[in-house]
Parts: structure tokens; C-alpha cells; sequence
């Protein structure tokens, strides 16, 4: 029996009719909050009132999700078709008190397919009972489709929902997941069909649209893509900042394969666009499968007083102020696609000879600026041909130099040269770009003193196939 | 459908049409309710003898000069007089019983066709309650229990005889009103 069902019956046996109003509306509120952790139920006061609500949902973003009405009753039977035809069209959600088939099987029957056809010209009603509600909260699919049907089913959720219709759907959504992954046109028409008439329109045409996108992060084409919708994905840097923001606003998604085949559809200017995210867990799984192929072309640092990180992990990810921020107890490193960010910045600090010496190690080095207090002066790897700079290791460069260092060039193992300048703290290919993983290791290398860190973080943007997150933790 | 059932349904659809004309008067909240699934004790009162009797509707009435004031109904979906009547004087020997028990209650008679009209006036008198109680006095009072004059009377006043036709179910607000009040039941609204 649901916690709901069962609380309903022991205080309507056993309590003062307003201390047992209020266990079952608390009790209501909370399996709302179960299926739907973002959704936040207020109550007014009512009870199984024929036309006052005895909660409304809300929901932070309330431009894309408006609130719902929510009608306490004791069971969904035939006078449902009354209120059905009262307050319908507003869209409600009523809410039994009373499980799938705790009614006699005969009637139940009968209002059951009442009920439906009923439900079915009020396009936008919700009827459901609440070992459904638990079944949808506690079933066993962790997909993005799953969870998709969790955080939209109050809000917007339509027809008869009964246990067998919550799994139904469930099972519909992991179908339709699969199915979009796989590209499988003859997978996703009977899922598709079920979340069809499980939603109301806006709805529909978000898990639609989601469907879409999965199916284009799997390598399908949009156009493709079987469900129809009023909103069709068009694959605009927009609608794939959407896509991501929606992505990283959900749970954890754990399928690896799916972040490798995302990673390739996407580019940094795609992650950057969204100016702003959290260091949420589908973030991290992003860019962790995609540090080889996502290419930057340089990066901030900044240092500051240790800090407890936000994730359970030495490292992680964020996006602020349009850079892709790479971040460890005591560390920022920003990376840009370009190198606008690096005009007014200052802050950093010319390095002595012998941290340079240490810093660069054996990476061959083309350009090194000194200041000897008197002037600033290049000193360049001289190649034996010509006025080009030619790389050459910085113990041969700078023996005999004195004074600080200001920048040094050295050239990535890939090709490209990484200028970096102390007094910036910053490090900014000078042709081209590279990958995350290559910008990330050598730039914490020239740009930070990590000490033990180092090591563990050149293990944490090292690419290897399937990241599993154990193991990098 | 057996007669049985007939007669069920007919009573659950009037019980529920009442609940909804009571509430869409403004004036009535009414959480519970008799042909539920949940069974409501709040509607449900021992006889002396340990069976127990329930009445159709419960709840509360709101504004002046009733605010808060608990009721009960019997609920009557006739398209004529029939054995109201005979019903009728066993209610009110059910509203001495239950006025006794946890009064105070104000206790309503809903009907769709008036029954006894040439008694009409008397229906909600002290001496309708008090000859009704005598006469289902064996089912209603304890062995030997006297009968209780100022009880009586104190029932007469909290009686409600109302007879409503389908065109008086409509005689309520509308649509736009009760979104307007809705609408500032939903603003009220506490987590």
C-alpha cells in the first residue's frame, strides 16, 4: 500500500477530522515532492472541496513549467466525470487517496473505462492514485527519458494513471531512450505513442524534442528523427545550449557511450555558450569523455586559499563567464576558445630562472622574455639556417641568464606552440589550438605550482576510453 | 443492474450533486462524505445497542452567521414524496443521537421532492423531533433514558429542509466566480 493510502486510512479512522487533513495533505505534498524532488506543493486549506484545490505546485522555473492544481479525492470513481466537466479544462491534477484496484474489480472496471473516455476529452487532466506516483518515483530505470517522465509527470502528466499505467509509461520512456540511442525509427513508434497520450501537448513536444536531440547526440540526422513535434530540434548553437543546459540540470546519466557520442557533436563555442553551469555530475561526464576531442586555444589561472570541493572528486568542471573552468582545492584553470579574455588581465608575476628551469623540465622551449631590471630582451633558439626560432631545451637557453622571467613559448607535443605569460598567468596558443587534455596538463605544468597535485591531475585529463568515475576519484 | 444497485447509484449521485451544490453556494466546505471507498468516521454514530448509523454529508459551513459551524446531511435523490416521511422521523431521531453524542451539529434534509406538505411548517418543529424520538425511541436512546426537552428544541432550530431541483443546482456560481475565488485560495497557498 502507498505511504499515501496507508496515512489516509489510519488518520480518517483514528484523528480529529483538521489533525487528519492535515497528515493527508502533508503526506500528498511529500509524494508529489518524491516523484518530482523540483516541484513545490503549497497547501491551501481545503480538502476534497469540489472546486478549490487542496494544493497548487509550483515550480522554479515557472516560465516553462506553470503551476498545477491539485484536487484531493477519496477515490477516482464516477464522480470524477463531474469534476471532470467542472474543472477540466483548467488542466488539474486530482489526486486519489485510495490505490489501483482498492475498489471493488466490477465497478472499478466500468469507471475505469469511463473514466478514460472521459479523461480523454479533457486533454490536459490528471487522474492518478498514488502507488502509481510511488512506482513512477521508486522505479528501477535511471535513463534521461526515465527521469524525464519523473520531473514532467505532475506537472504535466494527463489521463488515468494507475500502477500498471506508471509502469507503462516508465517502461515506454527507457524504450524510447533506447531507441533514439540506437537510432531504431521502429523502436521509438510505440513509446513514442504512450508518451504521447501521457502528456499534455507541452509536454509531449518536450520529451519529443529530447528524444530528438539524443537521436542527433547519437549520430542520426533530425530530420530522421519518426515523432513529430511542434518543436522541432534544428540543431542551432542555441538549440544545443538548451539541450546541454537541460542535460546538466538532470540527475547523473551513466552510460558513457552516450558522452562520447555527445562529445562529438559538440565544440567548445557550444559549452561556452551557455555562460554559466554548475559543476554539475552530466558536466563533469561531458567533458571527462571528451578531453581529447574538444580543442581550446588558452587559459587563465588563478590561484586561491584552499576551499572544500562541491563534488566528491579532486577535480572538476564548471562553465563561468563563457570559459570552461577546470577547478581543484586551491586552483582555478579557465579555458577560451579564443583569446579575447586574456586583453586587460593582470595579476600574475614574473617567475625566477630557476622556476622556469623547473616548470618547463625537458618540454623544448622557442622564446623566453627576461627582465634584467635594466630592459626586456627575447631570447630565441637560434636555428642554424635561418632567423626562425628553433626549440631547444631551457637549460641551453637560459644558461647564464639572470633577472626574471616574464613568458616563455614552448612547443606541445601535438605541434602547436603555448606562449605563457607570467605576469597574465595566462597561456595562449599562438596558431591553431589544442586539446583540453594536452592545454590542461601543460598549462597547470608552466602556469601553477601543484606540487603532489600535478601528477594526480595529469591522471585526471588524461583521455582513456569509457572514463569510469571510480577510478579518476 | 439489480434494483440494489439502482437505488445505490441514484443515492451516491445525489449525495455527490449536493456536496457539489452546498459548495458551489460559496458558503459550505464539505470534506466528507458517505459512498467512499475511505470509510469517514466523522460521519458515523453508535446506536445504544452498538450498531452504528451514518449520516450522507459532513463539513463545515463558512461565512456569517454560521462561520465554522459543523453540519450533517442526509441526502434524499427522490422524484417523489415515497417513504420520506418514514425516513425523515428516523433522521431526526438520528440527529438526537448524534446532537447528543458530539453536538453540536446543524443537520440537513436535501431533497429533489418535498414529502408530508401538509405538515410542511411542522417538519422542523420541537414537537416533530420530540414525537420522532419517542417513536424510534428503543433504537436511539439508552434503556431507560429520559427524553431531553432543551435537546429537542435546540435540534428544531438547527434544522434545514431543503428541496432542490435540477434548475436550482444550476442557480450557482459561475465558472468566472469560481475561478476569481480559486484563484485567491491558490495565491493563500503555505508549504
Amino acid at each position: 500500500m502507498s505511504r499515501l493510502a496507508e496515512i489516509a486510512r489510519s488518520a480518517l479512522d483514528s484523528k480529529p477530522p483538521r489533525e487528519a487533513i492535515d497528515d493527508i495533505t502533508d503526506e500528498a505534498c511529500r509524494t508529489i515532492e518524491r516523484v518530482d524532488p523540483d516541484a513545490r506543493p503549497r497547501r491551501t486549506g481545503q480538502f476534497n472541496h469540489t472546486f478549490l484545490p487542496d494544493v497548487v505546485v509550483s515550480w522554479p522555473d515557472s516560465a516553462r513549467r506553470p503551476s498545477r492544481s491539485v484536487f484531493l479525492r477519496f477515490d477516482l470513481g464516477q464522480e470524477l466525470s463531474d469534476d471532470l466537466e467542472l474543472l477540466g479544462r483548467d488542466g488539474p491534477m486530482f489526486l486519489a487517496l485510495s490505490d489501483s484496484g482498492s475498489t471493488e474489480d466490477q465497478s472499478r472496471r466500468g469507471s475505469r473505462e469511463q473514466l478514460t473516455v472521459g479523461l480523454s476529452d479533457q486533454v490536459n487532466a490528471l487522474a492518478a492514485r498514488p502507488d502509481a506516483l510511488d512506482a513512477i518515483a521508486k522505479g528501477p530505470h535511471t535513463d534521461l527519458m526515465t527521469q524525464f517522465v519523473r520531473s514532467s509527470i505532475v506537472g504535466g502528466g494527463r489521463g488515468l494513471l494507475e500502477q500498471n499505467d506508471a509502469r507503462t509509461v516508465l517502461d515506454a520512456a527507457s524504450e524510447a531512450y533506447a531507441g533514439a540511442q540506437e537510432l531504431s525509427a521502429a523502436t521509438l513508434h510505440a513509446p513514442l505513442t504512450v508518451l504521447g497520450r501521457s502528456f499534455v501537448g507541452r509536454v509531449t513536444s518536450e520529451a519529443f524534442k529530447t528524444l530528438q536531440m539524443l537521436w542527433w547526440a547519437s549520430g542520426g540526422s533530425p530530420e530522421a528523427f519518426p515523432g513529430t513535434s511542434e518543436s522541432i530540434f534544428d540543431v542551432s548553437d542555441d538549440e544545443i545550449a538548451h539541450f546541454l543546459d537541460y542535460l546538466f540540470g538532470r540527475p547523473e546519466i551513466e552510460d558513457a557511450a552516450f558522452w562520447q557520442r555527445l562529445g562529438q557533436r559538440i565544440s567548445p563555442t557550444n559549452l561556452l555558450s551557455l555562460v554559466s553551469a554548475g559543476p554539475s555530475p552530466n558536466l563533469q561526464r561531458l567533458v571527462e569523455n571528451s578531453l581529447a576531442r574538444l580543442r581550446f586555444k588558452g587559459v587563465m589561472a588563478d590561484t586561491m586559499a584552499p576551499r572544500m570541493p562541491p563534488v566528491a572528486q579532486d577535480f572538476w568542471w564548471s562553465i563561468a563567464r563563457s570559459t570552461l573552468v577546470l577547478s581543484g582545492s586551491d586552483f582555478e584553470l579557465a579555458f577560451v576558445d579564443d583569446g579575447r579574455h586574456f586583453g586587460s588581465r593582470s595579476g600574475g608575476l614574473p617567475l625566477t630562472v630557476d622556476e622556469v628551469r623547473r616548470r618547463v623540465g625537458t618540454l623544448p622551449v622557442e622564446t623566453v622574455e627576461v627582465d634584467d631590471e635594466h630592459r626586456v630582451k627575447d631570447i630565441r633558439g637560434k636555428a642554424a639556417d635561418n632567423e626562425d626560432a628553433r626549440a631547444v631545451s631551457i637549460d641551453a637557453l637560459l644558461a647564464g641568464e639572470q633577472g626574471s622571467i616574464t613568458a616563455v613559448t614552448v612547443r606541445l607535443p601535438d605541434g602547436p606552440r603555448l606562449r605563457c605569460n607570467y605576469e597574465r598567468s595566462t597561456a595562449l596558443i599562438d596558431e591553431g589550438d589544442t586539446s583540453l587534455a594536452l592545454l590542461a596538463r601543460f598549462s597547470s605544468q608552466l602556469l601553477l605550482r601543484l606540487g603532489d597535485q600535478q601528477a594526480k591531475l595529469v591522471f585526471y585529463v588524461t583521455p582513456r576510453q569509457n572514463v569510469i568515475r571510480d577510478e579518476i576519484r | 443492474m439489480s434494483l440494489g444497485e439502482t437505488l445505490h447509484a441514484t443515492g451516491s449521485d445525489g449525495v455527490q450533486r449536493a456536496k457539489r451544490w452546498l459548495e458551489l453556494t460559496g458558503r459550505a466546505r464539505v470534506p466528507w462524505q458517505r459512498y467512499e471507498s475511505l470509510h469517514t468516521p466523522y460521519l458515523t454514530f453508535a446506536r445504544p445497542g452498538g450498531n452504528e448509523f451514518s449520516f450522507d454529508l459532513g463539513g463545515y459551513l463558512t461565512g456569517d452567521p454560521f462561520n465554522n459551524v459543523q453540519f450533517l446531511a442526509e441526502v434524499k435523490k427522490y422524484q417523489e414524496a415515497g417513504d420520506q416521511h418514514v425516513l425523515y422521523q428516523e433522521y431526526l431521531a438520528k440527529c438526537y443521537r448524534a446532537a447528543s453524542i458530539r453536538g453540536p451539529f446543524e443537520f440537513m434534509w436535501i431533497t429533489w421532492h418535498p414529502f408530508q406538505v401538509g405538515e410542511w411548517r411542522d417538519l422542523c418543529g420541537a414537537a416533530k423531533v420530540r414525537a420522532s424520538v419517542e417513536m424510534h425511541r428503543s433504537a436511539y436512546l439508552e434503556e431507560g433514558e429520559g427524553l431531553d426537552e432543551s435537546l429537542c428544541a435546540g435540534i428544531a432550530e438547527r434544522l434545514w429542509l431543503i428541496v432542490l431541483s435540477e434548475k436550482q443546482e444550476s442557480l450557482c456560481l459561475t465558472s468566472e466566480m469560481m475561478a476569481v475565488i480559486r484563484g485567491e485560495e491558490e495565491r493563500r497557498a503555505v508549504r
